[in-house]
Order: C-alpha cells, then structure tokens, then sequence
C-alpha cells in the first residue's frame, strides 16, 4: 500500500523526467526485475572487475602492495613479450577454428536429437555425457587416442584410408587442431541448449511450410534457423569468449607449459602464470583487459551484423 | 497454441524435484557460524578455560598431503604427538590440496593476501624464496637462533633454498629427494653391454644409448636415453652435468643461464632430438604410462634418469625388474649432477599466532619428528644427523642416493625462480624441435630473467 | 495437393494409399539416415564414459596398458567400495548436494527475473544493462579471483558456504543471456494480449513466461548444478572445516606425491556422475519433447 502510493506519486511526476507515465513505469518494473544483478554487480562483481583493470597500470603481486607503473604492462606486453604474442595467437587460431566448427557441429546434431525417432532420451543422453566426465580423464583419453604411432584415430586413418595420420600433439603443427577434436566431445552444453531452443519453434511452421512444398533444407534454412537464431546469437558470442578463455584442456595436454614447442600456449594458461606463478598479477590483469578489448570488439561487431540475421519473435 | 498452463504429470514432476531439493537441504549439514561470531565463541572458550588450569592458544596448520595417503596418515600421527605434548595448544590441522598439475596452493595465497593465513604450511622449498621477496613468510632468523637451530645441522642445499632471498632464514628444511640414473640390466644385457660397468663418462655413455635405441620399422620399441623424460626434464640438471653454475651465494641476486657450459648442455640435448627424430620421441611420450606402467617399468627405456623414490615404486609394480643405479655420468669439465628438491613448513606472513606456529614447525620439522617421517615413508631428511641413520644405506641402491646428497644441486633460490624454470624448459622445448639455436635460446631467457629481476633489485 | 502430386510424378495414380505409402518410406528412409548418423557417434560420445568406467574397473597394471585396455580382466569391482571409504564421500556428497540445490534456486529465479526484465519490458537503458552483463563474461577469473576473496573476507563469509551459494541468487551473466534470448522468441502477441487484459509485469513473468521457457530454466538449472557439482577453486579458497568439504576437493584425496590413484580417483567420479546421469535420462523427455519434421503431410 505505501509502495502504491509513492509509485503512484513518482509517476505523477513523470514529466519531470522527460518521458510519458507509461515510459516511467516501464523503466521502474525494469529496474525492479533486474535489481538482483544490479545489487550483485554493486556487492560482488563490480569491484573486482574494476580493480583488475586498476591493477593493469600497477605492479603487483597480490602478496605485497602495488606500484603504479601507468602504461609499463601494456607496452612490455606488445613490444618484449613473445610469449604473449604466441599465446595471443595460439587462443585466436583455435577461436577462428573452434566457434564455426562446434557451432554447426552441435545444431546439426541438436536437429538430429530432436526428431522423433526411436532411442533419443538415450541417444541425448551418451552425446550429453562427455560433459561430465572429469576434464583431467578427457584429456588423457584423447591424448591415447591421439597418440600418432599407437592412437586408434591414426590406426583408423591407415586401416580404412591408407593415410598417414599427422603427428597430432606431439607436432606443433597439429597441436591446436588436436585440441580442437578433444574440445567436440563436450559441445554437448551447447546440443543442450540448441535442443531447448528448438522446443520453440512452432509446429505450424513447419506444417505450413510442408504445405508449400519446402524441402527439408529449405524448411531448415528458412523455419529453423531463423527461429534459432537469437539462440545462435548467444552461443556464438559465448563461444567466441569461451574459446579465447580456455584454459583446463590445454593446460592438461602440454603439461602446462603449452609444450610442443609452445603450440599449446594458451592466452589464459599464460595469463594464469603471471598471476600466480610469477607474481605478476598486475601484468596479468593487463593482458586480461587487452583480451576483454579484443572480444569486445569482435562481440560488437556480431551484434551489430545480428539485425541482418537474428529474428527475434518477441519483443 | 501453446497450453500456458502446467500438465498435471508436469506438476507432480515438480513437486517431486522440490520435495528432493528441499529434503536435501534438510539433510545438509549447517554452515558454521558466520566469522563474526566466532571471537564471542572464541572468547568463551577462553573465558571457560581459564577456570581451567591451563588456556589454550589455537594453531592453525595447513598440510597439502591426501589425509589417506601414506604421507598423510604419518603426519596425523605426528601431529597426535605434538598435541600430546603440547596441552596448552589447540592445534587444527586442514587438509588444502594444490591446483591440479601444480604445487601451487592458491588457497594459501588468497588466504595470505586477505589477512587471515593460517599459523604454519606445508610448502615446496624450491618456491621458498620467490614467497619471501614477496613478502608474504615470516622471518624465523632470530626464532631460529633463539631455538638453537643451526645451518650446519642441514645439508647445504637444503639450508641455501630456505634462505636464499638476503640471507635470513624463511622456512625450516623437511625432507628431501634426489635422482640419479637407473639402467635396465637385462636390456644392457641384450645390447652387449655389461651392466656392471656403465661408464661414468658422457660420451661413452652416448654411445652406449645409441646402441639401445630400437625400433620396427618407423615405430620405436625402447630408447636407450631420452635427456628430458622424467625427471631429466629439470633444464638445470644437464647445465649442471655440463659443469655450469646458475647462482652464486656471494652474488644472490645474478643469474646466469646463458655460460658456455649451460650452452654446450642445451647442444648436446639438441643432438640427441636431432639424431632419434623428435617426432618419434613425443609420440613415444605421450603414450607414456604412469605409475605401474611408467616406460622404464616395462622395458620400454633402457635408462632413465629417476629420483630415489623410485625404488619403492619399482618394489611395488616391477620386482622382477633387474635394475642398477648410478650417479649421472658426465663430461669433461663437467661434475655429477643430481638436483634435490624437496618440501619445508613455513609462517605465512599476518599469521595470527606467530609463536604458536613456530613451535609446531620446530617440533614437526625437528630431528625426532622429521626421523620418524622419513622412515616412514621412504623419503630422506635435510638434517645431516637423521640422514646419517644406517637405515637409509642399508638398500645399496638407495646408498647411492645418500651419498650424492653432500653434493646436491638445488634450483636458484632466487625471487624468480619459478619464471626461470618454466622460461628454460620452454627454451629447451624450442631448442629441440629446431625452432632455435641453443645459443639463441639461452641468451633470450638470460635477457628476460634480467628484466624480471629487476623489479626485486 | 496438385502441387504434391505434381512432384511426385504426373502418372502416377493419386490415391490416398499410394501418398500414405510413399510418406511411410520417406519417413522410413529419414529414420534410417538418422540412426546412421547418430549411431557411430553416439559410440564416440560414449567411449569417455565408457573409459571412465572400465577404468574404474582395472587393476593396476592394466590401467596404462597399451594398447588401451576396454573391457579389463579381472573386474575389479573392490575399487568401488575402496574409493567410497577413502575420503568422507557421503559427507561430502551431501554438501556438495545442498550447495548446488542452492545455487540452482538462486540462479533460476534471479536470472528469469533480469531476463525477464532485459527481454520483456520495455524501458530505457535495457540495452545498455545487457551490454554491460554480457561485457562482464569477458573478464577472465583469473584477475578477480583475489579481489573477490579479500571482499568475501571483509564480510566475513570465509570459512562458510555463504560466497558459494549467495552470488547465485544475484543473477549470473550467462545465464542471463541465454535467458533473454529465449524470452525474446516469446511472440509479442501473448504478452500484449495479456496486459490489455490487465495482467501486471510479475503476473506475466509467472504465468505466461516462466512456462513457455520451461525447456531453458531446465538448461540452466542443469549447467548451473554442472557448474558448482565441479567447482574446485571455490571450495578450495573459501572453506577452512574439512567437514564442510565438497566432492571436488575430496577426489583430491586420491592425488599422491608422486602417483594418482586412477582407479579410484574413476570409480569415485563413475559414483558422482552416475545419478546425474540418470537424473538427466528421466528428466529430458518432460522439457525436450522433440517434433516430427515431415516433408509431406497425408
């Protein structure tokens, strides 16, 4: 009742704010539902994001206080670093291979999963379970299989193709594409998500598009799709971050320091190091917030594409 | 047209998972109580024992060994003891793994830079100076003094890593490992060798590793030495065995990577990827067993160069195994080389009990207890009276081991040491599949420790 | 239906029974391509899993084996109940249960709620929220990891499981964005229709939108359960009573000096895994009902 009364009063005064009463309380039930995160930005994660970016113009260790250096980091970082630069584009070769690849991979199988045939509760459930197998046991697995000379995907390459299989992670040349394969294992999140989202694609659509004579591409292409896309929207942009963020399966496959020849040199495994290993937690948070610029702007630039091709039904 | 309403089967699908959750919840233990008020409980205790003759000071201590290894359980038995004897002190011993892959305990890191670290560690000694010039160890040089422990009382190596950064004292000395090289007798056998006489020399030895190295065909079935499997990997070992010197006591805070001994080392691990084709190798490697099945286990290696605690292992999984060991041969110029690593307890710095954490670790770190882990568990003390306990030359294999001790190498106990160590290995990993010259290489990390040190000068 | 027949070929006669018969092996063929390709990579998808528990199974001496040991002999079926009594495993499981029934709650009602809010109401700055949600995703944790920790420690939430649970009731920027983009496939027609019948924002939240995103609030509670079942970090750092333990830290036990209990360390996580499993097995047919795409309709 009191909360009536003065929301009643503070949209009366909706003129003063420049917009009409309808516009005023639209804002306020806005700031009402998304009040829980604005609280946790403002008690938990605000502070820590913006400290990291103060700490990028400071030497610092975490141990001991931090002296400010300005712009030292983010110029060591760009001219003496040659571990950045190969860890710079060691997560962007694997981002540019990775997001397309396990994009299409997980739609095609989550349409897959989603027709009504036999066995799919159990079909959806094996291709959901390298998500919860332990990243540690993957990474060996993968490294067996793996293995050029004794690894069952080269046997295989031989036995049916007659193809000398690469030298895959013990080759820096074929390192990046290994971790590539192991990392198609677990696009089971995304088959995940994939299949809620298709959930919402209204059958009259697709009946209706039946009627027209489509066939199963076209329906695809043109039903599918687009009703996706705001879903395709989200896992790329994720994607994108996660790629660029890896951290666990390469550490694991080059023992942590990005071995063959450093191949396996990560951005985060390098970022990580700094942080914690050699006490450079100020170096660290610089090469955090240059990684945050890149993604930024690639996250942009998909957003801004997105009105070309995300269809929104709603609002 | 959607129904916008819950089926009925919907329905009691969710109350059923409710009904679970909250069960659960009900189930869970509670949370203990918030921070704050632990000082009142605390200071009821302390209120209610001092009706009591006697009140306690809490220890807090932070081990990293799995509570139900071999490791943990011995030091539950010590830690009984010291509460034993010690009445007054309320000692809570946390088990805090490390990071997956690492000795890194980021717990003891957040703890330390929030304010509130535990009273003692357990803590990997080589990384004992690179905490100190951070900071973040209390400095245990007059409560040493004080407690009458000495640097003689210690193996050299073991006292120089505890007070490697200015000279004072951060960490006590626990126990100690080192390596030396095994060879599989009845491969050497089979190459026409006599196993009774490997050559202490490096080229010989060479010559003798080509000999072991067979394959069928492209597939390689045993190596006769891989310089950097195992623990061959420590990129100072082979400076070492090439007669380098990375760090001088005199001079504490100048590295120096780049000698020409560290460089010829660097050469002849190059040659050896060259001639047995790196490729070859690493596949070899990553279809490496572990523990029951490590390659040396199973007549995949003809020689390895492995740390004392392999003797157990080889008790355990291969005791058919005909095996010798000798100290690591080296060149001309060159001197035997075996790196000791090893563990220490430390005072975080901010500890809330100073004292209370130094008498622990005196006494968990001291002569009888140290005595009684080591036996324990197979490893070796850094105090130079338990070491000398007929126990540990009673297994001739393992004497050989004890007796490279007076001459063990550590890692330079410099403020940069884990990016010297990570930065040499890197290079070597360069070096040997051709990405650059040893020479390039070496200079490279000596370039960059420089500029990392810096910030310590 | 002229359009059916002339595709399917002018002469042919156009009875109902030759249409129905020609959909039949349409479909049949359909389901036939399907299982080809679903079933040899379900068979890759299965082998982690697979190994897992056939490690699980090993002895010692075969759990390295090369070539790779599938189906070992003998079973050793004793590495289960050893793994269970080497470290508090029903202990730790109940903690580890009540954490994530927690965060579960809190993340599936918070972030419904700041979805709901940057997809279904329209007001000023939305946009602006969502780009600042989704730039926080972009900071590694890496680099507020430390900063996070000495703030929990300010309120003294160390030692409790208050920062493992708390933040989840205050939204999660991924969840949140996956969220908005399914609420934003909500027809505008629907909620329209509802507020010229007078419905109120938290009367549509709950009546119209949380139902129609069943299938996502189920993808979010399973990751955010997925997500804290395997947090190590967390547990790591903030909790100081070993009573207090989750399953994560406890298949540490199993990480030795200088060995890894394989064995044990696969059985205790084949245990930990195995009722999540079955859990999403039965749960999947309520929100993934799954459609049947028909190139032709009788």
């Amino acid at each position: 009742m009191a909360v009536s009364s003065v929301g009643s009063s503070v949209l009366s005064r909706a003129k003063t704010f420049g917009m009409s009463k309808l516009e005023l309380k639209e804002l306020l039930w806005g700031l009402l539902f998304a009040s829980p995160w604005i609280v946790g930005l403002l008690a938990f994660t605000g502070w820590p994001i913006l400290s990291s970016l103060y700490y990028s113009f400071t030497q610092y260790s975490v141990l001991s206080a931090s002296k400010w250096v300005g712009l030292d980091n983010y110029a060591t970082m760009f001219v003496h670093d040659d571990v950045f630069r190969r860890a710079l584009y060691n997560s962007t070769y694997f981002a540019i291979i990775f997001v397309p690849v396990g994009i299409v991979s997980a739609i095609t199988v989550a349409m897959l999963l989603n027709q009504k045939i036999r066995g799919q509760p159990i079909y959806r459930t094996i291709y959901f379970l390298p998500v919860l197998v332990p990243d540690v046991a993957l990474s060996i697995l993968w490294m067996w299989l793996m293995n050029p000379q004794l690894g069952l995907v080269n046997s295989l390459l031989w036995e049916l193709f007659k193809i000398q299989g690469p030298g895959w992670i013990a080759d820096p040349d074929w390192s990046k594409s290994a971790v590539v394969l192991m990392s198609l294992w677990t696009i089971g999140r995304s088959v995940v998500i994939y299949l809620a989202s298709l959930q919402d694609v209204p059958q009259d659509l697709y009946d209706a598009a039946a009627v027209d004579g489509t066939n199963w591409w076209q329906s695809i292409r043109n039903v599918t799709l687009p009703m996706i896309s705001p879903v395709i929207f989200f896992t790329f942009i994720t994607s994108m971050i996660g790629s660029l963020q890896l951290f666990t399966v390469p550490y694991i496959m080059s023992a942590g320091d990005g071995r063959p020849a450093q191949s396996l040199m990560f951005y985060s495994m390098s970022l990580y190091r700094n942080a914690f290993i050699y006490f450079k937690m100020g170096y660290a948070c610089s090469m955090a917030w240059v990684l945050f610029v890149i993604v930024l702007i690639g996250t942009l630039l998909v957003f801004r594409s997105s009105s070309r091709w995300v269809y929104y039904a709603g609002g | 047209m959607r129904a916008i309403s819950l089926s009925r089967r919907e329905f009691l699908h969710w109350s059923a998972a409710t009904a679970a959750v909250l069960t659960v919840a009900a189930c869970a233990p509670k949370p203990e109580p918030v921070a704050a008020t632990e000082p009142a409980a605390k200071e009821a205790e302390v209120a209610t024992a001092t009706a009591a003759p006697a009140a306690k000071t809490k220890v807090l201590y932070w081990d990293n060994s799995s509570p139900e290894s071999l490791g943990g359980t011995v030091k539950e038995a010590m830690i009984d003891r010291f509460r034993a004897k010690n009445t007054d002190i309320e000692l809570e011993s946390v088990y805090k793994p490390t990071t997956a892959g690492t000795q890194m305990s980021e717990a003891l890191l957040t703890a330390i830079a929030a304010g509130n670290p535990p009273d003692a560690a357990f803590f990997d000694r080589f990384i004992v100076a690179a905490w100190a010039a951070e900071d973040s160890l209390t400095d245990l040089t007059d409560l040493c003094a004080s407690a009458g422990i000495e640097e003689e009382d210690y193996f050299p190596f073991a006292w120089a890593e505890v007070t490697g950064w200015k000279n004072k004292v951060w960490a006590l000395p626990f126990d100690t490992d080192d390596r030396a090289l095994y060879y599989n007798k009845k491969l050497l056998r089979e190459g026409g060798f006599d196993p009774d006489n490997v050559p202490q020399d490096l080229e010989t030895f060479d010559q003798w590793a080509e000999q072991l190295f067979k394959s069928e065909g492209p597939r390689l079935v045993t190596a006769g030495f891989i310089p950097w499997y195992g623990q061959g990997g420590c990129p100072y070992v082979w400076g070492w065995t090439f007669g380098a010197k990375y760090w001088d006591k005199a001079d504490p805070s100048k590295v120096i990577v780049n000698s020409d001994e560290a460089v010829a080392s660097m050469e002849w691990r190059r040659a050896y990827a060259e001639k047995y084709d790196i490729k070859q190798y690493e596949s070899f490697a990553s279809a490496f067993g572990q523990e029951a099945l490590q390659p040396f286990f199973v007549d995949q290696f003809a020689t390895v160069y492995g740390g004392n605690w392999m003797i157990a292992q080889l008790a355990k999984y291969a005791p058919e195994l005909e095996y010798g060991v000798i100290p690591m041969p080296y060149p001309d110029g060159g001197r035997i080389a075996t790196m000791a690593g090893g563990w220490a307890v430390v005072v975080p710095k901010g500890a809330a009990n100073v004292a209370g954490g130094f008498k622990f670790i005196s006494d968990f770190a001291g002569p009888e207890e140290m005595d009684y882990f080591c036996t324990e568990t197979a490893h070796i003390p850094t105090l130079k009276a338990a070491a000398a306990k007929p126990v540990y030359t009673e297994d001739p294999m393992h004497k050989i081991f004890m007796d490279l001790l007076p001459i063990a190498n550590t890692r330079p106990p410099v403020p940069i040491g884990q990016f010297l160590w990570t930065a040499l290995v890197e290079a070597r990993d360069l070096v040997i599949h051709g990405k650059k010259t040893p020479k390039e290489a070496l200079d490279d990390v000596q370039a960059n420790s420089m500029k990392e040190m810096e910030r310590y000068l | 239906m002229t359009q059916a027949a002339d595709r399917l070929g002018a002469p042919r006669a156009l009875t109902l029974r030759n249409l129905k018969k020609k959909a039949a092996i349409k479909r049949g063929l359909r389901i036939a391509f399907s299982h080809l390709l679903l079933l040899p990579l379900a068979i890759m998808f299965l082998m982690p899993f697979f190994w897992m528990v056939s490690t699980a199974l090993k002895s010692d001496r075969q759990v390295f084996a090369w070539p790779l040991v599938w189906i070992p002999s003998p079973l050793v079926w004793k590495n289960f109940p050893d793994a269970i009594a080497f470290f508090p495993f029903w202990l730790y499981l109940r903690n580890t249960a009540f954490i994530a029934s927690c965060a579960v709650i809190g993340a599936v009602t918070s972030c419904s709620l700041v979805a709901y809010s940057l997809a279904c109401v329209r007001w000023r700055g939305r946009d602006v929220l969502f780009m600042l949600a989704v730039a926080t995703l972009m900071i590694p944790y890496q680099v507020t990891m430390v900063p996070l920790f000495i703030t929990f420690s300010k309120f003294g939430w160390v030692g409790t499981y208050l920062p493992l649970i708390v933040p989840s009731f205050f939204g999660g920027a991924f969840f949140i964005f996956l969220l908005r983009q399914f609420f934003r496939t909500i027809p505008n027609d629907l909620i329209d229709a509802a507020k010229i019948d007078g419905a109120s924002h938290p009367r549509i939240y709950a009546q119209i939108v949380l139902p129609l995103a069943k299938p996502a609030l189920f993808t979010i509670a399973l990751f955010q359960f997925l997500n804290t079942w395997t947090d190590f970090t967390g547990p790591l750092i903030y909790l100081s009573d070993s009573k207090m333990y989750t399953v994560s830290l406890g298949l540490q036990f199993f990480r030795l000096q200088h060995e890894t209990m394989w064995q044990k360390l696969m059985a205790a996580s084949v245990m930990l895994t195995g009722p999540i499993v079955i859990l999403f097995f039965f749960t999947q047919r309520t929100f993934i009902q799954g459609i049947t795409m028909t190139g032709l309709k009788g």
